[in-house]
Parts: C-alpha cells; sequence; structure tokens
C-alpha cells in the first residue's frame, strides 16, 4: 500500500519535472520567436526609412522636379503662341558611377570640343554625386553623346518659359519664376488651377501638357499696345492702358497697360518708370480711377432705364448747383435748358445730376451695384482690385458720382459696363478664357432693358458724332463709334491737382451693331501741338480712334459711310433726327 | 500519388510534411532565381565567365537544393540523426583540411577543392552541429546523468577554434548563436544566461581587437559619416536608386559596382530593380518561415525534436536577419549569404540539408499520440526517444 503509493508519487513527480520543463522550453521558443520578430522589424523599419528617403530631389540647390517640370503652352484664340516651353538637354555627370575617367574625359571632348579639358578632369575628379558637364545641349549633341556609351553620364530636360511676343502681352502672361512657377498673370492663374497641381503629382515633368487658348487676339493686342506707345510719346504721357473687350461674350481681345515689362526678363518688372517705383502694374485690373464724366453713361443709363426720365425731357443747367461750400457747375457750360441728348452731349455736369436727383439717389446707388461696379473682377488674373463706392451717396456724394467723381473703379469694370449698356442689356463679367455668347449669356444678367440699350447706342454716337467723341470719330471713320469721354483731375495726397488729368474714353463699336467695347485712359498728357486741346477727346478720344481703324478691318467689320446708318439709331420719341441740330442752336 | 487511401511512403510524407513551410521555401528558392538574373550578369562579366555564369548555377543549385531538401524531409527522426552526425563529422574533417590546403580568397581560407569543385565546410557544419547539439542538450535534459551540454560544448570549442583559424567570424557567430539557442531552451537561469552575454559581447570586443579585418569593418561602420565601406555605400545607393517600386527588371545601375551583388548583397541589389516594397515583402516570407518553423518547434512534443527544429529555425532566421540588416546597413558588413536566395553552392546545398531536417523532425506522427492515447495538446511531455 505505501509502496504503491510512493511509487506513484514518484512517477507524478517526474511527470511533473518533465511537464515544467516542457512548458520552460515553450516559453523559451517564444521568447526566440520575439528575439527574430524584433530584428526583422528593424529591417523593415530601415528600409521603410530608406524608402522616404527623396534621393532625386536636389540638382545643386535646386530639385530636379522644378528644372525639369513644364507648363502648357499658351495660345491666343487664333492659335498664336502667347507662351511656350522651350526644352532643352544638359549633360550631367555621376563621377562615382563612372569606370574609365581618362577615357570617358578623351570621349567627350571629342563630342564637345569647346570643353576646357582640365575643367573637365576636374570636375570629374570630385566625388560627387552629381556634376553639370554642358547646360543646353542641341539634340545633335545629345545624340552623340548617348552613342558614346560611357557609363555615368546622364541628361536633364531643363524646361525654359519663353514668351515670343515679348512685352506685347506681359500683363496678361504675368511671370514664372526659376522655379518655372507661375507668379502673376494668366500664369499664376493656371497654377493656381491645376498646372502646380499637376506637376506636384509628377505628370508635368518632360512631358507636353495639352495647351491653353485665352479670348486674347494678338493682332489687335499689338495694335492696342502699339497705339498706345504712340499715346506715350505723342502726348508724353506718364501712362497710357486700354482694354477691348467682344460685347456679347464679354471675352477680353486686348489689355495692354503702359509701362509694362519683359515676362522673359522677370526683372523688369520692377525697374524704374520716369523715376517713380512700381509703376509697372496693370491698370486696367490693378487701377483704380475716378473715371469722370464716362460715368454719365452710366447715369444716363440709370435714369432712362428706371422710367423717370425720358430722352424728350429737357432741364434746367443755366445755373450751378450749390451744395453748402461747393458749387458745381459744367467745365464747357451752354448755361441754357437742355434736352437730355444735348446734356450727355455737352457733358453737363448740372444737366446730370438734375437728372440723377430725379431718379433719386438711392436708386443711383442700387443702379452702381447692378452694374457689376461692387462686384471684384471675376477675370482670371491675381492681380485685381475692388472698388471704392461709399455704401450710401450724400446728397453732394451722389451729385458728384453721378459724373463719376467720388467713387473708383477699374477701367475694366467700366468697360464691361458699357458692353451691358450697349449689347442688349446684359452684364457679363470679362473674361480671359474663349467662350460662347451663349455661354456668356448663361451667366450674365439683364442689367436694362433692350430700349435703354438702343438709346445709349444713339447717345454714344451722338456724342461721337456731335460732342467730344468727334476725334475719335474722325480717325475711325466709316467705323460707326460711339463713346463718351471722361476727364478726372488726379488726386494727390487728398487733393485734386487742376493740372494732372487722367483722360479716359469709354466706347463701342460700330455701334448701330455693337460688337466691341473699349477703355481708353491717358495718364497726365500733354497738347500734342499748339492747336490741340488737352481734354480726353484730344487723347483717349484720338487713340481710341487709331486703335478702331486698325483692329476693325482685322476684325471682319466693314467701313459703312451712309448717313442712314446714323439716323436709324435715333429712337422713336425724338421725332425729329436731333443729330441734325446745330451745335450752337438756341431754344 | 499523394491520396490519403494507400499508404505510399509519398503519400505519408505530403499529409504530414508542413506544406505551408515547404511552399515558403519552394518561393524562396524561385525568388533567389529571379534575383540571380538582376544581380549576377554584372559580376559574372566583370570575371569574364559569360554573361550566365551565376544565373545556370544558381538555377542548378536551386532545383538540386530544393529535391535535397525534399529528400532529407522524408527521413524519419532516427535517420535525421545519423545523417546529421556523418556531416558534422565529414565537415569536421574537411574543416581541417581547409586549413591545411584551402585557397586563400580575400584574407581568408574558407574554400576547399574537391574533384574541381570549391567547396566551402563551414557552410555545412552549421546545420549538422544544430541537430548534433539539439540531440545532446535533449538527452541531457531527459538523463542528468548523460554528459550532453558538455559535449556539445567541446564541440562547439572544436568548430569555434578551426573557424577562427580560418578566420570566419560570421559563421562562428551564427554556431556560437545556435549553441546559446539551446543553452538557453535547456532550461539554464537567465543569470547564467546574462553572465554569458556579457562574455559573448567580450567576446565580440575581443574580435574588434584581435582580428584586423573586424577592426576595420567595425572601425569604418563606426565612421561611415566620412570613410564609408565601399560595399556599403553601394549598397545603400542600389536601394535608395530603386526607391518604393524599383528601376524595373535590368534597369538599376548601381548595382552593377556592387560587389557580391550576386551573393551576400543580392537583397540591396533587389531593391535596385525590384524596390523596396518587393524587399518588404521578402522579408516578410523570411519572417514567415522563421515564424512558422519556431511555432512548429513549440508543437513538438518530442523533446529532441523541440530542440533541433529550434536551433536550426532560429539559425535561419538569425542568418537572414544578419544578412538583411548588413543589407541596410543595421550593422557592419560580415559574410553572410541570405539562405536560399544568395548564391553559393555549398551554402545553398547545406541550407537546404538543414531546412530538409527540419521539415522532417517537424512531420506529423500519429504514432505518437497512440503511444500516449492523447491528443497532442494534452500530452505536453515528450516521449524519451
Amino acid at each position: 500500500m505505501t509502496m504503491t503509493g510512493a511509487a506513484e508519487l514518484g512517477t507524478i513527480a517526474l511527470d511533473g519535472a518533465r511537464k515544467t520543463r516542457g512548458n520552460q522550453t515553450r516559453t523559451r521558443i517564444r521568447v526566440l520567436m520575439l528575439f527574430i520578430a524584433a530584428a526583422l522589424v528593424l529591417i523593415v523599419g530601415k528600409l521603410v526609412t530608406l524608402g522616404g528617403t527623396d534621393t532625386t530631389a536636389n540638382i545643386e540647390g535646386r530639385a530636379l522636379d522644378e528644372i525639369t517640370a513644364t507648363r502648357p503652352a499658351i495660345l491666343d484664340r487664333n492659335g498664336i503662341e502667347m507662351a511656350v516651353d522651350i526644352r532643352v538637354p544638359s549633360l550631367y555627370a555621376e563621377p562615382n558611377r563612372m569606370v574609365d575617367k581618362p577615357g570617358a574625359i578623351a570621349a567627350i571632348l571629342s563630342v564637345l570640343p569647346d570643353l576646357d579639358e582640365n575643367v573637365l578632369r576636374e570636375r570629374l575628379n570630385r566625388d560627387k554625386g552629381f556634376v553639370w558637364i554642358d547646360r543646353e545641349l542641341t539634340p545633335a549633341q545629345k545624340d552623340d553623346i548617348l552613342r558614346l556609351g560611357i557609363p555615368g553620364l546622364d541628361f536633364v530636360t531643363e524646361s525654359r518659359r519663353f514668351y515670343p511676343g515679348g512685352t506685347e502681352a506681359s500683363h496678361i502672361m504675368g511671370m514664372v519664376n526659376i522655379d518655372n512657377k507661375g507668379t502673376a498673370g494668366i500664369e499664376a492663374r493656371l497654377d493656381r488651377d491645376n498646372v502646380a497641381l499637376l506637376q506636384d503629382l509628377g505628370f508635368a515633368r518632360d512631358r507636353e501638357l495639352s495647351p491653353v487658348s485665352l479670348s486674347i487676339d494678338m493682332r489687335v493686342q499689338h495694335a492696342l499696345r502699339d497705339q498706345l506707345e504712340d499715346a506715350l510719346s505723342r502726348y508724353q504721357a506718364v501712362s497710357a492702358a486700354g482694354v477691348i473687350i467682344d460685347v456679347h461674350t464679354a471675352e477680353i481681345l486686348a489689355m495692354v497697360s503702359l509701362p509694362d515689362f519683359d515676362p522673359n526678363a522677370p526683372t523688369s518688372f520692377s525697374e524704374d518708370w520716369l523715376d517713380k517705383k512700381n509703376q509697372r502694374f496693370n491698370r486696367i485690373t490693378l487701377g483704380r480711377y475716378e473715371l469722370g464724366s464716362t460715368f454719365k453713361t452710366i447715369t444716363f443709363a440709370a435714369a432712362l432705364d428706371s422710367g423717370a426720365v425720358k430722352l424728350t425731357d429737357s432741364f434746367d443747367a443755366r445755373f450751378g448747383i450749390r451744395f453748402g461750400k461747393y458749387l458745381i457747375d459744367d467745365f464747357h457750360g451752354k448755361h441754357r435748358v437742355l434736352q437730355v441728348p444735348e446734356i450727355y452731349k455737352y457733358s453737363s455736369n448740372v444737366g446730370t445730376i438734375k437728372m440723377m436727383q430725379t431718379l433719386g439717389s438711392e436708386n443711383y446707388r442700387a443702379f452702381l451695384t447692378r452694374m457689376g461696379f461692387d462686384d471684384p473682377l471675376k477675370v482670371e488674373l491675381p492681380e485685381t482690385i475692388v472698388s471704392v463706392i461709399p455704401e450710401k451717396f450724400s446728397e453732394v456724394g451722389a451729385a458728384t458720382a453721378s459724373f463719376g467723381h467720388g467713387l473708383s473703379v477699374t477701367p475694366l469694370h467700366m468697360a464691361q459696363a458699357v458692353a451691358a449698356l450697349v449689347n442688349g442689356g446684359i452684364l457679363k463679367p470679362a473674361t480671359l478664357y474663349p467662350r460662347t455668347s451663349a455661354e456668356a449669356d448663361a451667366i450674365g444678367t439683364r442689367v436694362v432693358s433692350q430700349e435703354t440699350s438702343a438709346r445709349m447706342r444713339y447717345l454714344l454716337r451722338l456724342n461721337a458724332l456731335e460732342g467730344s467723341g468727334t476725334h475719335a470719330n474722325k480717325l475711325a471713320d466709316g467705323y460707326r463709334v460711339g463713346g463718351k469721354t471722361g476727364t478726372a483731375e488726379k488726386v494727390e495726397n487728398g487733393q485734386y491737382v487742376a493740372d494732372r488729368n487722367l483722360n479716359v474714353f469709354a466706347s463701342a463699336f460700330p455701334v448701330d451693331d455693337p460688337h466691341y467695347a473699349m477703355v481708353i485712359l491717358v495718364d497726365e498728357p500733354k497738347p500734342e501741338n499748339q492747336q490741340s486741346g488737352v481734354t480726353a477727346g484730344w487723347n483717349a478720344g484720338e487713340v481710341t480712334g487709331r486703335v478702331i481703324a486698325r483692329v476693325a478691318p482685322m476684325l471682319g467689320i466693314r467701313p459703312d459711310f451712309a448717313a442712314t446708318v446714323d439716323a436709324a439709331l435715333v429712337p422713336p420719341e425724338l421725332g425729329r433726327p436731333v443729330v441734325t441740330t446745330d451745335k450752337d442752336s438756341t431754344f | 500519388m499523394f491520396s490519403r487511401e494507400r499508404k505510399t511512403p509519398l503519400a505519408e510524407w505530403w499529409w504530414t510534411v508542413d506544406r505551408g513551410l515547404l511552399g515558403a521555401f519552394l518561393l524562396l528558392l524561385g525568388v533567389g532565381v529571379v534575383l540571380s538574373f538582376a544581380a549576377s550578369p554584372a559580376v559574372a562579366e566583370a570575371h569574364d565567365w559569360g554573361t550566365w555564369y551565376f544565373v545556370i548555377r544558381q538555377i542548378a543549385f536551386a532545383v538540386l537544393g530544393g529535391m535535397l531538401m525534399i529528400a532529407v524531409s522524408v527521413l524519419p527522426h532516427r535517420l535525421i540523426r545519423v545523417l546529421a552526425i556523418a556531416m558534422l563529422a565529414g565537415s569536421l574533417v574537411l574543416l581541417l583540411a581547409t586549413l591545411q590546403f584551402g585557397e586563400e580568397i580575400k584574407g581568408a581560407r574558407r574554400w576547399l577543392s574537391l574533384f574541381g569543385y570549391s567547396f566551402q565546410p563551414s557552410e555545412a557544419v552549421k546545420p549538422a552541429f544544430a541537430v548534433v547539439a539539439a540531440w545532446l542538450f535533449s538527452e541531457w535534459m531527459v538523463r542528468r546523468d548523460m554528459p550532453g551540454w558538455q559535449i556539445a560544448t567541446v564541440l562547439l570549442a572544436v568548430i569555434v577554434a578551426m573557424l577562427l583559424r580560418q578566420p570566419d567570424v560570421g559563421q562562428t557567430a551564427l554556431v556560437v548563436f545556435t549553441w546559446g539557442v539551446l543553452l538557453f531552451l535547456s532550461g539554464i537561469s537567465w543569470w547564467v544566461i546574462f553572465g554569458l552575454a556579457a562574455i559573448g559581447l567580450g567576446g565580440a570586443y575581443g574580435a574588434y581587437l584581435f582580428f584586423p579585418h573586424v577592426t576595420e569593418r567595425i572601425d569604418a561602420f563606426l565612421n561611415q559619416a566620412d570613410s564609408g565601406v565601399y560595399q556599403v555605400e553601394k549598397a545603400i545607393g542600389s536601394i535608395l536608386e530603386g526607391g518604393w517600386l524599383g528601376r524595373g527588371p535590368g534597369e538599376a545601375i548601381t548595382k552593377r559596382y556592387l560587389p557580391d551583388a550576386h551573393a551576400d548583397y543580392v537583397f540591396s541589389a533587389a531593391a535596385g530593380e525590384f524596390g523596396i516594397l518587393f524587399c518588404l515583402l521578402l522579408v516578410a516570407l523570411i519572417g514567415f518561415v522563421a515564424l512558422r518553423s519556431l511555432r512548429g518547434a513549440v508543437q513538438q512534443n518530442d523533446l529532441f525534436a523541440r530542440m533541433a527544429v529550434a536551433a536550426l529555425a532560429s539559425q535561419f532566421g538569425m542568418q537572414s536577419a544578419i544578412n538583411l540588416m548588413v543589407n541596410v546597413n543595421l550593422i557592419p558588413p560580415k559574410g553572410m549569404t541570405l539562405p536560399f536566395v544568395s548564391y553559393g553552392g555549398t551554402s545553398m546545398l547545406a541550407v537546404a540539408v538543414g531546412m530538409g531536417m527540419m521539415l522532417g523532425l517537424m512531420r506529423k506522427r500519429p504514432e505518437e499520440q497512440i503511444a500516449t492515447g492523447l491528443p497532442a495538446y494534452r500530452s505536453a511531455l515528450g516521449q524519451p526517444t
């Protein structure tokens, strides 16, 4: 009994010891598994770190991506290249991969004999991963080098932005920086849209992107710029700018602001102009001006469209209007009772204020908003500025605003507004991309009625025939220009300076069937000669006329000299054509 | 052929062998062949042996190794033990011969020319020692009067002495590591383990002090900022060149300047062509093999089988880990191949025999369960062998 018990006990004890030992080896094998797993995890970690290392990041301080990044070509509406990428092969070596350096030097010199042998030897003997051998080779030289079959030599295709037109469309193009990123103009806009994204994703490397077309017509752009340059010298103006838009689509056909710069040499942007800094900005979208009497066009449209004023109405313009200590009078006053078309034709401040007052200053302010003057420009340039228009007009504020003082807008705002007033009454935001009239209609808003638009065409044409636009009309004879001048005294240090004017001409042509609207600015013009004046008709108006005479044939507009064309513009309520009245006739 | 109904030896082998592990080994052999296309032509051309010199041999050895592995895995435990003892004895003789007649390559006497083939006995000694030492240790664990671990330690001393004479520090470390694993599994106290670890570190320091080429490599590793070792620099360069997805087969350039791109640095060369993601998969495959076979060791009821499988598996894992760590520059370079992937005839065949023995020892043995009358998970106790 006890014997059996002891034997059993022994067996059990032995079993227990074995079991413990078995469990111990099992536990320790698991420790081994942990150990090996840890070693492998270390290796995986190191591999992942190596994978995250960016190897091709730099070539002498510049990212390879940036050197080779391509941008889409930019074309005008007729397919003429405005900006292209020039892609050139550049030869580099990786000395630490080269096997036979003396042989390589001899071979390279056989293809590129102009290289200095000593310099080449010194470069290849550096223990570096990268040295340039020669930049910007020809494709033939590249083929010859490749045919040598030397290990450790390779090419980078460098991209350079080139603007074949040079200064022609500088403000539209903008510029790119050394990394091929757009920093101004449509180039910056392209980046904001998608190019930078493509480059970051690596899609835009070493390959062509499909070109981008603009609404610009390079022929018109050139003619406009040429005439503005002519204006700078002819009138000794400090600056000049102009924009032409299609009234039905609001596409910008040409946009020039002088002084400008050469996008191929971006530093030219910051060069001084007439001893002043920062003069080379785009005055059409980034300049904000009191556009003077051109605003009367807006005021007339507001008054006529509301129905408060009819073309047949007359207003007393015999005396100036006094607001407290201010007296507002007409510049070339007739000092008599004027019919509405006459108020426009003679650019009567007094008559315009009275029309505005009949309309009501709040209605007038609301009309400015309707015409898009409060909205930021939708044009695809980063260089835009918002208008400065008082939220609510005071009595005197509304009065001055009716003839374009005390509120600042960009010339492009004015061009859009003129286009809307002549195209049948639909305001469409100006764009640099091509679009059809239907697409523009879809995003346009009706601002005045068809009838009002017809009356505005009549008034614009009337002014060109008999008012301040005669200079323009004479130069663009047959192309039926209609337009309104504006002469604004410039503000310096918060004061109006009487002898420094900003002259504007806002026009449309051919006014019987309007296609294009144009705004021309000439800043601080001097009289061309003894006989000529200094008001807008003499300079901005003349520039407009010359531009139309040049671009209208390109744009397919036939000259028409028939008097019936102008007669047809006269609205029915006027009964007899006002166009035939004598300039100095008295009532 | 593999029908369960008739117990042919082949069918029995098929249903008892660890097929997942077998598949992983064959996959590794295949990867080795594919990588030899990437890595070895440049080396072969540099030696003027013809472009496909190493590729052809790699394929031949892969086929031979695969067949050898399967053949060995069919053997029962007893024969595996006999094979291991014979292999150990044979390779010890050859090691001795190497010291006498070996060819000196790159400052070490590791190669023995036999019937026109060169042979590296130090590769063969590793798996043989693992199995023999595992047997000695397990015997000692069961019957304390049997001086198992003492014999194993003497064997180790002899092998280490001969390997260090070559000198071959990498293989020495691996053999010592195998012995250490067995000692660890045999249940020595943690105090002894820490003590031995300290001695091991001391030994490593001694190697650093007394073997010039070890000193050189470790110094270079520690000062890699100013003077990188050529191979290491090229290995890392090759990995960086490949990036995540690799340059594509035949496209990588750095690997052409990578010495031993077909052997010790096959992993870096592969990275240049097939990318880091591929390398991560390869590491995962190696990890799968090491961990699955160690888990297999845990499941063994037979103490000898458990010890031997654990020793062989950790030897495989350790050798792979050391090779990979050298490739990614985590540790200084030492001559260690990537099992089944690197080029090297002796290495390939020796690893094949070792893994064949491991597969054989891991095979399910229903007779064991019948003997105890308990299902495997209940019979925690190994059968006396």
